[in-house]
């Protein structure tokens, strides 16, 4: 898929914004504050159907404004439309050529789309909250069944633990109420672990040739997927911890606890990478992540690259180009605050590149000399 | 807005904030009553409150009644060993227009979700087992919404009931007649595809 033509009206300091994109890579170059990365999120609101930042829709209508839209025009064979319309009560209607999806999930995976921000390269390192993350970005994309078992378990121990606060710890045992959520935790729970396993397995090769390519075969970078789930006691260590769940405030088994352990040489990337060593693991299980959904949903994702260059010395951004060349996707947006730059990238690079510049709160498309 | 009476204004803050009606419809009510007939606003506040004083819950199945017993408890010619558990009365009144049912009825008033502070205790579940050991009856269909609460309702009825000789069912779920089959959810067709039914059972 690729983008024609993007309307903004109202999406955070967007007020009114045409842009016409084109095929193959694009670059969005404007100084800080301009606007460049929110251009990049409305388009992943097109594709995922929400913000890649922010969890509440509200907080990207503009502000003192009821409501923003978001109008796309894509084509592949044919074209199609999305409009994206978020109000400030929290009413989102997404239209897919014309037909408003009755739940916007069935949206998911229709376009397949990646983000790389540097500061995620942090995050992701440090947080294994991000890092579930990752994987569930992921799964929601090529796989309907994984989002609702997702959205059930998830559900379900919600209930859980509001049933535990609110009772009386006598009446936990043999409770056929804490049973009901625990079974549907168990199944879902099952599914989920199932899932993520493969998703890891076919991850790793990719990351491994990514990485060994972006570090001139220095770095072999890996994944290790550790559930905190076990299909065999699952059931009797949730039944068991239910009165010190009920104190704790917590669950402590489950598939929400997973871990993703990273390595790089077969050493502990957190305890012992560099952060030259860290960027290139993120870089790199970033466009294994895009090769999965590829293979997965045979659709050419969209990639989203925000001030990635900045960040990096130049062997890295020679190496990153590469990548990007080689990489099975239509369209790809890069924001920069240095034209120059990306002049001297957009050279390098060995597909069709464009240069859009914010000029005035207009993006003009920059001539080549 | 100004009003030029505190009465006025009174009734339009009472009607505003009723189900599907703010301050606009309110007014535009409420200055309907004040300007037609006395009879009108009296016959309405007179059988409002002879709904407040006089109207009664079922005791057997938890819907509203004019008598301790509703009609569809007490009429003889329905089906006592058959009950179908509903959520709310508008859903024993959306399956009583299908005609289709000849049993009782009982209302759960609600579906568990501790998150929204609804436990088991707080719905007609234990007086629903006590009937079902009380009397003759042979088979519960539960006509509860498809959703996680529904199914976690549905699982906890079940568990309540297992013991006693009672059958189970559950109402079918899939594509509602004269529907796109291409504009079903994924979800909704997946299960009509696994749980389908043979040709015969269908034409009978």
């Amino acid at each position: 898929m690729i983008f024609k033509k993007i309307l903004f009206a109202q999406f955070k300091n967007l007020n009114e914004l045409s842009f016409n994109p084109k095929p193959g890579i694009n670059f969005i170059i404007g100084n800080n504050g301009v606007g460049k990365t929110n251009i990049l999120d409305g388009i992943h609101f097109c594709c995922m159907t929400k913000s890649y930042f922010h969890h509440s829709d509200k907080m990207s209508i503009q502000h003192d404004r009821d409501f923003f839209r978001i109008e796309s025009l894509l084509t592949n064979d044919e074209e199609h439309q999305i409009i994206v319309r978020c109000k400030k009560n929290g009413q989102r209607v997404i239209n897919f050529d014309s037909i408003a999806y009755s739940k916007a999930s069935e949206h998911l995976g229709k376009i397949p789309v990646i983000m790389i921000i540097p500061d995620e390269v942090y995050t992701f390192i440090n947080e294994s909250e991000e890092r579930r993350k990752f994987i569930n970005y992921s799964l929601v994309q090529t796989d309907r069944e994984y989002f609702y078992q997702l959205n059930l378990y998830n559900q379900q121990i919600k209930q859980r633990k509001s049933f535990l606060k609110s009772n009386n710890p006598l009446s936990f045992e043999n409770n056929s109420l804490l049973d009901a959520y625990e079974s549907d935790m168990y199944k879902a729970g099952r599914y989920i672990v199932k899932a993520r396993s493969e998703l890891i397995k076919k991850i790793n090769p990719y990351l491994e040739e990514f990485s060994r390519e972006m570090s001139d075969g220095q770095q072999s970078c890996s994944i290790r997927y550790k559930s905190n789930y076990d299909e065999e006691y699952a059931l009797s260590e949730w039944a068991k911890q239910r009165e010190s769940d009920a104190l704790s405030g917590r669950t402590r088994t489950g598939i929400h606890l997973d871990k993703l352990e990273c390595f790089f040489n077969n050493q502990s990337l957190k305890n012992f990478g560099s952060q030259g060593q860290i960027k290139t693991f993120v870089i790199a299980l970033r466009f294994a992540q895009m090769k999965y959904l590829q293979s997965e949903s045979h659709r050419n994702p969209i990639l989203l690259l925000d001030d990635l260059f900045a960040k990096l010395d130049e062997d890295r951004v020679a190496q990153l180009v590469k990548l990007i060349e080689r990489s099975p996707i239509d369209q790809c947006f890069i924001t920069d605050t240095n034209l120059d730059r990306a002049k001297k990238i957009a050279k390098q690079i060995n597909q069709r590149t464009s240069i859009h510049i914010f000029n005035s709160n207009q993006l003009q498309i920059h001539e080549k000399e | 807005m100004k009003y030029p009476s505190k009465i006025l204004e009174q009734v339009v803050d009472s009607f505003s904030g009723l189900p599907g009606i703010g301050k606009k419809s309110a007014l535009r009510i409420v200055l309907y009553l004040a300007q037609n007939p006395h009879q009108k606003s009296k016959k309405i506040v007179d059988s409002i409150s002879r709904m407040t004083e006089e109207l009664k819950i079922c005791k057997e199945c938890f819907s509203y009644s004019d008598f301790d017993i509703c009609e569809i408890c007490s009429n003889p010619s329905r089906d006592r060993s058959i009950i179908c558990v509903v959520e709310s009365i508008r859903d024993l009144m959306a399956i009583e227009d299908t005609q289709q049912f000849r049993g009782r009825y009982h209302i759960l008033n609600g579906l568990i979700s501790p998150l929204d502070g609804i436990g088991p205790d707080r719905l007609n579940i234990d007086v629903l087992v006590e009937r079902i050991k009380s009397s003759e009856i042979q088979e519960l269909i539960m006509a509860i919404r498809p959703s996680i609460e529904g199914d976690t309702t549905v699982y906890y009825i079940n568990r309540q009931v297992e013991s006693l000789p009672v059958k189970i069912s559950l109402i079918a779920r899939g594509i509602s007649f004269g529907s796109e089959l291409e504009y079903a959810d994924e979800f909704t067709l997946g299960r009509s595809i696994s749980e389908r039914i043979p040709y015969q059972r269908h034409r009978a």
